[in-house]
C-alpha cells in the first residue's frame, strides 16, 4: 500500500471519498508519521490524537450514511496555535497563555471542522507571531526537515516543518509581515498570503490587527486552493472581512496547471533584488524568470521606488499595534498570574506577570511601540510610518497599471543557520523584506518553490492586485509545473529523508 | 530631517555643547519656529531635546532649515535617534513591564539600533501623503440587535487565573502603591 503521508492532500482526499483509504486510516498513518519523526523537528506544541480520530471516524461514518463530503474532508491539518481551538490548549507560542483553554473556535477553526477536516494538533510558531525562525517560541524552536541544524522560517516555522516534514499535508499559517510566505520559501512549501480581509481573523489572538492574515501552508498549489477555499469568505464576526465572495482560486490553480501564461504581463520589481541577496537565490530567481517567459508570459522590470521603505515601515506599524493589542493580557481574564500574595496591588502583579509571561523580542516590540505611539513622537514615527503605507499601495497601483502580476524572490537568502540572528533584531526581520510591502498594501501574495541553492529551497514571490488572489493561484501552479518539468522532479522530493 | 536630542554627553561633547540644552539651541528653535519640548504642554519625554513641529509652516522651516545648517557640523551628522536606559525603563512602567537591570541594558543598545534604521521613514512621507491605517477600506459594521448567547460563564472562569462567586477576582486595587 501507498504511504499514506506522502500523498498531497487532494489526492487523499479522493482515496477517502472513493474508499481505498478510510478516513481513521489516514489520521493514524500521520499520528505515527508524527511520534517518528517530531522528537527531531519539534513542528507540534501538541498533538490531539483523540480529537484526530474522532473527527475523522465522523467522516468515516458520514461516508458510509452516503452523505456527500467536502473537497477535503478527511484530510488531516497542522493548526498554527494562534488560531484559538475549543477545549484544545492555545498558546501563540507564549508562556503568558501556558495551559489556556479557549472557550470558542475561530472562524477558520470551526470552517475547517465543519469540511471535514482532521486537526491533528497545534503548531509552532515565534511568541505572538513575532518572528522569522521559531526561536522566540517559548517552548524551543522548530527545525527545519531539509537541515535539522536550521530554522523552518517564522513565525508559522511549526506548521511548514510539519508539511514539509509529511507530519501533515495542510498547514494553517497566518502571516503579519510573511509568515506563511517566508516559512514556505525555505521549507519548499506554497503559502499563500490572502488579501486583507479574505480570511476572517476572528479567533487569531492578535498581534498587528491591520496586517493580521491567514492561510495556507500545503506541498501543492492545488492543495492550498482547496484549503483557501475552506476558510475563506465573509464573516460577520470580523468586522474587516470583506463581503465578497471568494476568489475562483481552485479553478485558478487547475488552470495554470496546464502551464500557459499567454499574454500575461509579469513585472520584476527592480528594488526586490540587489545588494543582501544570496546569489544562489537570484540565481533560481532567474531561472523562474525563464520558465516564466519560455510559458509565454511577458516579462518587464517595474519600479516600486518606496518598497525599500517597507521594512521601517513595517517595525514602526506591526509594534505599535502589537503594544495595543497584547495590553489585554492583564493578569485578570485568562492566562498567567504572577505574584498575587494579597500584599502586592493590581498593576505590580500586572507588571510581574507580563515580564515573567511575555519573552525578549515581545517586550522589545511592546517597549518600541509604546515609544512610537507616545506623545511627541507619534507624527514622526507612526505617523510618517502610514503614509509610507500610502505610498507603497500607490507603488503598486501604479505597478499593476502595466502588470498582471508582480514577482520577487520569497526571501533574500535561504534558510539560515538556528541562533545566527536570534541576538541581532535587525538581521532577523531583513528576512522579511521581500514579502513587507504586500503586508502593509493589504494585497494577495503567493510562495512557490522555483528552485535549490547549495541543496536547500528557494521560493519565488507571485504578488497580485486586491481580491485578485486567483493569479497568484494561476501563476504558481503554471510555476510548479514547470519547475518539476525542468528538474523532473517537484522540489519538495530533493529534501532530506527522515 | 534632523532630529537632534542632545541628551547624551558623549555626544554633545563631541560637538563641544555642554550637557543639556546648547546654547544655540534657543535661537534655532525661534528662528524656524521648531517646537521646544518646553513650549509644549506634554511632558517631555526624553530628557532634553527638542522635536519637530508638525503644521505646514514647520515642514517649511524643517526644509529650510536642512539647507541653512545652523550650526553646519550637526545638522550634517546622520539621523541621531537615540534612546537612552533611563527611557527604556520608563516606557517599560508605561507598558506595565517590571524588566529587569539586564535587560534594560540588552534592550537600550538594541532598541537604539532598531530606532536609527526605522526612522528612515521620515525620508520620504511628505506632508501632502495622505496616512493609510488599513489597507482596504474600513466602514463600521452594524449588525441586528438582537439577543445571543454568550460565552458559557463557567467555561471563561475556568481559563482566567482566579474567579470567586462567578466573577473574576482580581489583585488588591485599593491603596494600590501603583495607583498613588
Amino acid at each position: 500500500m501507498t504511504d499514506l503521508t506522502r500523498m498531497d492532500a487532494a489526492a487523499l482526499a479522493a482515496e477517502i471519498a472513493a474508499g481505498g483509504a478510510s478516513a481513521v486510516e489516514v489520521a493514524q498513518a500521520h499520528l505515527d508519521r508524527i511520534t517518528a519523526v517530531d522528537a527531531k523537528i519539534h513542528a507540534f506544541l501538541r498533538v490531539d490524537a483523540d480529537g484526530a480520530l474522532a473527527a475523522a471516524r465522523a467522516v468515516d461514518e458520514k461516508r458510509a450514511a452516503g452523505e456527500v463530503l467536502g473537497p477535503l474532508a478527511g484530510v488531516p491539518l497542522a493548526m498554527k496555535d494562534v488560531v484559538v481551538t475549543r477545549g484544545l490548549v492555545s498558546t501563540s507560542g507564549s508562556k503568558i497563555l501556558q495551559g489556556w483553554i479557549p472557550p470558542y473556535d475561530a472562524t477558520i477553526t470551526s470552517r475547517v471542522r465543519e469540511a471535514g477536516i482532521v486537526m491533528l494538533g497545534k503548531t509552532n510558531m515565534d511568541e505572538f507571531a513575532m518572528g522569522s525562525s521559531t526561536e522566540n517560541s517559548a517552548y524551543g524552536p522548530s527545525h527545519n526537515p531539509w537541515d535539522l541544524d536550521r530554522v523552518p522560517g517564522g513565525s508559522s516555522g511549526g506548521s511548514s516543518a510539519a508539511v514539509s516534514a509529511y507530519e501533515a499535508p495542510l498547514g494553517i499559517g497566518t502571516d503579519t509581515g510573511g509568515s506563511i510566505r517566508q516559512p514556505a520559501a525555505v521549507t519548499g512549501l506554497v503559502g499563500h498570503k490572502p488579501t486583507y480581509g479574505g480570511v476572517s481573523r476572528y479567533g487569531l489572538i492578535a498581534f498587528s490587527s491591520s496586517l493580521d492574515q491567514a492561510g495556507p501552508l500545503t506541498r501543492t498549489v492545488l492543495d492550498a486552493a482547496l484549503l483557501h477555499e475552506v476558510i475563506g469568505g465573509h464573516d460577520p464576526a470580523d468586522s474587516t472581512s470583506i463581503a465578497a465572495p471568494v476568489p475562483a482560486v481552485v479553478a485558478a490553480a487547475r488552470e495554470g496547471a496546464r502551464a500557459d501564461l499567454s499574454g500575461l504581463r509579469v513585472g520584476v520589481v527592480r528594488e526586490l533584488s540587489g545588494d543582501g541577496y544570496e546569489p544562489g537565490v537570484l540565481d533560481s530567481f532567474a531561472g523562474a524568470v525563464q520558465l516564466l517567459s519560455d510559458l509565454g508570459a511577458t516579462i518587464t522590470e517595474v519600479s516600486c521606488p518606496h518598497f525599500g521603505y517597507a521594512l521601517p515601515a513595517y517595525y514602526l506599524i506591526a509594534p505599535s499595534e502589537c503594544s495595543s493589542n497584547l495590553a489585554r493580557f492583564d493578569a485578570v481574564r485568562y492566562g498567567l498570574r504572577v505574584g498575587d500574595d494579597g500584599v502586592r496591588g493590581l498593576e505590580e502583579v500586572m507588571s510581574l506577570t507580563r515580564e515573567a509571561g511575555f519573552g525578549a523580542e515581545v517586550k522589545r516590540r511592546v517597549i518600541l511601540g509604546t515609544y512610537a505611539l507616545s506623545s511627541g513622537y507619534y507624527d514622526a514615527y507612526y505617523g510618517q510610518a502610514q503614509k509610507v503605507r500610502t505610498l507603497i499601495s500607490r507603488d503598486f497601483a501604479a505597478a499593476f497599471e502595466t502588470c498582471d502580476v508582480l514577482i520577487s524572490p520569497t526571501t533574500p537568502t535561504v534558510a539560515f543557520p538556528l541562533g545566527a540572528r536570534v541576538d541581532d533584531p535587525m538581521a532577523m526581520y531583513a528576512a522579511d523584506l521581500c514579502t513587507l510591502p504586500a503586508s502593509l498594501a493589504g494585497t494577495p501574495a503567493i510562495s512557490v518553490p522555483c528552485g535549490l541553492s547549495d541543496g536547500l529551497p528557494v521560493g519565488l514571490q507571485v504578488m497580485a492586485p486586491a481580491l485578485a488572489d486567483d493569479r497568484c493561484y494561476r501563476v504558481a501552479a503554471a510555476v510548479e509545473t514547470a519547475v518539476a518539468g525542468r528538474d523532473g522532479q517537484p522540489i519538495l522530493a530533493a529534501g532530506q529523508s527522515l | 530631517m534632523t532630529i537632534v536630542r542632545p541628551d547624551s554627553s558623549a555626544f554633545a561633547t563631541s560637538y563641544g555643547l555642554e550637557f543639556g540644552e546648547p546654547d544655540w539651541l534657543p535661537e534655532v528653535v525661534a528662528r524656524y519656529r521648531l517646537n521646544s519640548w518646553r513650549h509644549s504642554r506634554a511632558k517631555p519625554p526624553v530628557s532634553v531635546g527638542w522635536r519637530r513641529c508638525t503644521s505646514a509652516a514647520g515642514a517649511a522651516t524643517r526644509r529650510r532649515l536642512r539647507a541653512v545648517a545652523q550650526p553646519p557640523e550637526l545638522l550634517e551628522t546622520p539621523y541621531m535617534a537615540s534612546i537612552s536606559r533611563e527611557e527604556v525603563a520608563h516606557l517599560a512602567r508605561l507598558a506595565r513591564l517590571a524588566v529587569t537591570d539586564d535587560e534594560l541594558d540588552v534592550f537600550a543598545g538594541q532598541l537604539d539600533v532598531i530606532l536609527g534604521a526605522v526612522a528612515r521613514v521620515g525620508e520620504v512621507a511628505a506632508d501632502d501623503i495622505p496616512p493609510t491605517s488599513h489597507a482596504v477600506p474600513v466602514v463600521n459594521v452594524l449588525r441586528p440587535d438582537e439577543l445571543r448567547p454568550s460565552l458559557p460563564r463557567e467555561e471563561v472562569l475556568a481559563a482566567a487565573p482566579a474567579a470567586e462567586d462567578g466573577r473574576f477576582r482580581v489583585p488588591r486595587i485599593l491603596d494600590d502603591p501603583g495607583q498613588q
